[in-house]
C-alpha cells in the first residue's frame, strides 16, 4: 500500500516526523485545539501533494500519479529542502496519544533519516512486521494455554489470525494499532500464565511493563487494566465469586457515571448500546451517531473487509457471507462454552480474565464512541481495527470451538476456514493493488 | 488425515477461480492520472467568463492520456465553444453541450511523459463555471489559474486511456507502478514477491495444516472432549 493511505496515516507520520527531526514529543493528553490547516512538514505535504497519494487518499476517484517523470518533478522540489522543511509541521489529532509506538516507529524513521520521505516511511512499515509476527505467536501460545497441546486447534488459531486480512492492512500501514494489538495479545497471555502458575516478580513485572506500555500506546490501551488487575488478584487467590461481583457492579457504575457527565446521559447511553447490537425497540428514541452503523457494519464490514483509507472495501456479497459465519460461529461458541460449563467452573478464573478482557475493551471503545458522539455525531468512531486487540482470543475461539467438533469433522471445518482465510487474504491484497495501480 | 488437506486444497483452488479469479479478467474504465481528482463531498466551481481561459499547471500526460475529462456548468443555457490545449496541441469542444455536461475530449496523446499546463478557453460571451474542488483533503498539485490569475479551487480534470481493460491484461503496468513510491522496490521485487504471495500463502498454510494433522495422528496430544470422557465414565 503506498504512503499516506491507511487510516490517518498522515497524522501518524507527522507524529513520527515530530519526534525523529524536531526531537519533541508532541503528545498533549488534552486541548490543542482543532487541527492546524496544514498538519504535515513541509517536506511531508509536498510528498503527499507531488505523488498525489495525498488526494488519492480515502477518494476512490484519485488515483497516485504513476510516471518516472511524477517521481522526478517530486524530486526536483525535494532535493531542495533544507532541516526546517522536516520540522515545520503543525498540530494533527494524533498527538492526543500517548507517545510509545510513535517512539518505535522514530527508530527507522531516525536510522534511515538520510533516506528519502518515501524510504522512511516503507522503513517504518517494516517496523510493524515483528509486531504481526509477536500477534500470531501470542495466538499460538494462548490456543496452547487455553486449548491444551494438540497442534490443530494452536495451528487454526494462529493461522486464522495470520491470515486476517485487517491484521495485514494494518501491517502495511503507520499506525498504532497494529502495536497495540501485539502487546495486548502479550499481555493476555501472561495473565493466563499468571493465573495458571502463579505469581512470580518475572510474570507480575511482564504484566506491568506490557500493560504500561499498552497505556502508553493508546488510550484504548487501558482496557487491559481491569484483566490485569483481576489476573493478579486470582494470582494470590485473592479473588472470590462475591468480590467479582462488585468489581462488576462498580465498573458499571463508573461506566454510566462516566457516560453521564458532560452532557451525556446513561439512558442516552444505554440506547446507544442496545440499538448498536440489536434492533431499535418501540418507544426508542434513535440512537446518536450515523444512522446504519451498528454491530455488523463495525465489527464485520470493518474488521474484516475494509481496507486503506475506508475506500476499498470487499464485495457486498463476501461481507455477508463473513457476517453469517460470524454469527454461527458466535452462536457456536455459546453452545461450546454451555456444553463445557462444568469444566470451565472448575477452572473459572481465566475465563473471567479473558471475559473481563473482551468486555473493558468494548465498554473502553463505546464509551469513548459515545463521549465522541456527543460532540460530532456525524462520526461513529467505532472501528473494525479496534477489535484488534483481541484478535488473538477470536482465533482461540474458533478453534475452541472447532475442536468440539467430531473428530472426523473437525480438520475438514478447520481446513475449510483456513482456505476462506487464504482467499480472504489474496482477495483484500488484490482489491489494494487494484485500487491504487490499476 | 489426507483428505482433510486435499479438502483444504480443493476450496483454496475453487476460490481463488470464483472469487478472485473473475475480479482479475473483468474489463474495467482505465484511468491514466488524475492531476485534479473530484471532491469527496462538495463541488466547488470555477468561473470562466466568456472569453476567458482556465488552465491548469503541473500536468503531466502519458502516452495513456487518451482523454481529457471535465464538467462544465453553463447556468441552463447551451454550452459555448471552448476550446482546450495541452503539450502544444489544440483540440475543440463544439458549442451546445448541455448545462453540467461531463465533457471528454479526445487528446492526441505524447509518446513519453510531459509535464504540460492544460487550459480550457471560453470562447462564447457568457460565464461558464468548470467544477471543481476546494477541499483540503481533494487538493492537487495542480496550479490554476483563470486569466492568468490563480485561483485557489482545484479544476477537476482526470485523464483516461480510451479501452477498458482487466488487471492481468495491464499486469505489467500494474507492476510497474506497484514501484511509483516504494524506493528500493523495483519490478523483478515485485514480480518475486507475487510468486512468493501466491505460492508461498496456500503453499504455507497447507503445509502447517497438514503438520498438525500428521503430528496430531501420531501423537495425539488434546484434551479428551466431554463426549470421550462421557465413554470412558461409562466404560
Amino acid at each position: 500500500m503506498p504512503a499516506f493511505q491507511g487510516p490517518d496515516e498522515g497524522r501518524h507520520i507527522a507524529y513520527v516526523q515530530r519526534i525523529a527531526d524536531a526531537h519533541s514529543i508532541p503528545w498533549r493528553r488534552s486541548g490543542g485545539g482543532p487541527e492546524t490547516v496544514r498538519r504535515l512538514s513541509t517536506e511531508a505535504d509536498t510528498a503527499a501533494l507531488w505523488s498525489g497519494l495525498g488526494p488519492a487518499q480515502g477518494n476512490l476517484a484519485a488515483k497516485p500519479f504513476w510516471t518516472k517523470l511524477d517521481e522526478r518533478l517530486w524530486h526536483a522540489r525535494d532535493d531542495v529542502f533544507g532541516g526546517a522543511a522536516r520540522r515545520d509541521g503543525g498540530y494533527a489529532d494524533s498527538f492526543h496519544n500517548p507517545p510509545l509506538y510513535y517512539l518505535y516507529a522514530a527508530v527507522p524513521w531516525a536510522v534511515f533519516s538520510g533516506a528519502s520521505f518515501f524510504a522512511r516511511v516503507e522503513a517504518m512499515r517494516l517496523f510493524a512486521l515483528p509486531c504481526l509476527l509477536a500477534i500470531v505467536a501470542f495466538t499460538w501460545l494462548i490456543a496452547g494455554e487455553l486449548l491444551g497441546p494438540a497442534l490443530l486447534p494452536r495451528t487454526l488459531a494462529a493461522g486464522l489470525v495470520a491470515l486476517h486480512p485487517q491484521l495485514g492492512n494494518m501491517t502495511a500501514t503507520v499506525n498504532p494499532d497494529i502495536f497495540l494489538a501485539a502487546l495486548s495479545a502479550a499481555a493476555l497471555w501472561v495473565m493466563l500464565r499468571l493465573v495458571r502458575l502463579g505469581p512470580s516478580p518475572r510474570r507480575v513485572g511482564m504484566l506491568a511493563a506490557l500493560v504500561s506500555a499498552a497505556a502508553l500506546t493508546h488510550g484504548r490501551g487501558l482496557a487491559l487494566i481491569p484483566p490485569a488487575a483481576l489476573a493478579v488478584g486470582f494470582a494470590w487467590r485473592r479473588g472470590s465469586r462475591a468480590l467479582i461481583g462488585l468489581a462488576a457492579g462498580a465498573s458499571a457504575v463508573a461506566v454510566l457515571l462516566i457516560a453521564s457527565s458532560g452532557g451525556g446521559s446513561a439512558r442516552q447511553f444505554l440506547s446507544y448500546l442496545w440499538q448498536f447490537y440489536l434492533p431499535r425497540l418501540p418507544g426508542m428514541t434513535p440512537a446518536i451517531g450515523p444512522p446504519g452503523y451498528g454491530a455488523r457494519e463495525a465489527f464485520v464490514d470493518r474488521f474484516f473487509g475494509t481496507f486503506a483509507g475506508l475506500e476499498v472495501t470487499f464485495p457486498a456479497e463476501a461481507l455477508d457471507v463473513l457476517a453469517i459465519v460470524s454469527a454461527i460461529g458466535l452462536v457456536a461458541l455459546v453452545i461450546v462454552l454451555a456444553r463445557r460449563r462444568a469444566g470451565i467452573a472448575a477452572d473459572w478464573r481465566p475465563a473471567v480474565v479473558l471475559g473481563a478482557a473482551v468486555l473493558a475493551v468494548l465498554v473502553v471503545l463505546h464509551l469513548s464512541a459515545y463521549r465522541a458522539l456527543l460532540v460530532n455525531p456525524g462520526d461513529p468512531v467505532v472501528a473494525g481495527r479496534y477489535l484488534l486487540p483481541l484478535i488473538a482470543l477470536g482465533g482461540t475461539a474458533v478453534a475452541f470451538v472447532v475442536r468440539e467438533l467430531p473428530r472426523r469433522v473437525a480438520p475438514f471445518v478447520a481446513g475449510a476456514l483456513l482456505a476462506g482465510g487464504v482467499v480472504a487474504q489474496l482477495g483484500a491484497l488484490g482489491l489494494v493493488v487494484e485500487r491504487f495501480s490499476a | 488425515m489426507r483428505r482433510a488437506v486435499a479438502f483444504t486444497a480443493a476450496l483454496i483452488v475453487l476460490g481463488a477461480l470464483v472469487v478472485l479469479l473473475p475480479g482479475l479478467l473483468r474489463d474495467r474504465p482505465r484511468v491514466d492520472a488524475t492531476p485534479a481528482p473530484p471532491p469527496l463531498a462538495a463541488i466547488a466551481l470555477v468561473k470562466v467568463a466568456g472569453g476567458q481561459r482556465a488552465c491548469l499547471g503541473n500536468v503531466v500526460l502519458d502516452s495513456g492520456s487518451q482523454l481529457a475529462r471535465f464538467t462544465v456548468g453553463t447556468y441552463g443555457r447551451p454550452g459555448p465553444e471552448l476550446r482546450v490545449s495541452a503539450a502544444g496541441r489544440r483540440y475543440r469542444v463544439p458549442a451546445g453541450f448541455a448545462d453540467n455536461a461531463h465533457l471528454t475530449v479526445a487528446l492526441r496523446p505524447p509518446p513519453r511523459p510531459t509535464a504540460t499546463t492544460f487550459c480550457i478557453s471560453n470562447t462564447g460571451r457568457r460565464t461558464i463555471a468548470l467544477y471543481g474542488s476546494d477541499e483540503l483533503r481533494s487538493r492537487s498539485r495542480v496550479v490554476v489559474t483563470v486569466a492568468g490569475r490563480r485561483i485557489a479551487p482545484d479544476v477537476t480534470l482526470t485523464l483516461d486511456r480510451r479501452t477498458p481493460a482487466s488487471v492481468l491484461d495491464q499486469l505489467g503496468d500494474v507492476v510497474a507502478r506497484t514501484t511509483r513510491w516504494h524506493p528500493g522496490v523495483s519490478e523483478p521485487v515485485v514480480w518475486a514477491l507475487i510468486v512468493l504471495v501466491l505460492l508461498g500463502v496456500p503453499g504455507g498454510t497447507l503445509w502447517a495444516f497438514s503438520r498438525a494433522l500428521a503430528e496430531d495422528a501420531v501423537e495425539p496430544r488434546g484434551e479428551l472432549g466431554a463426549r470421550e470422557v462421557r465413554d470412558r465414565v461409562a466404560r
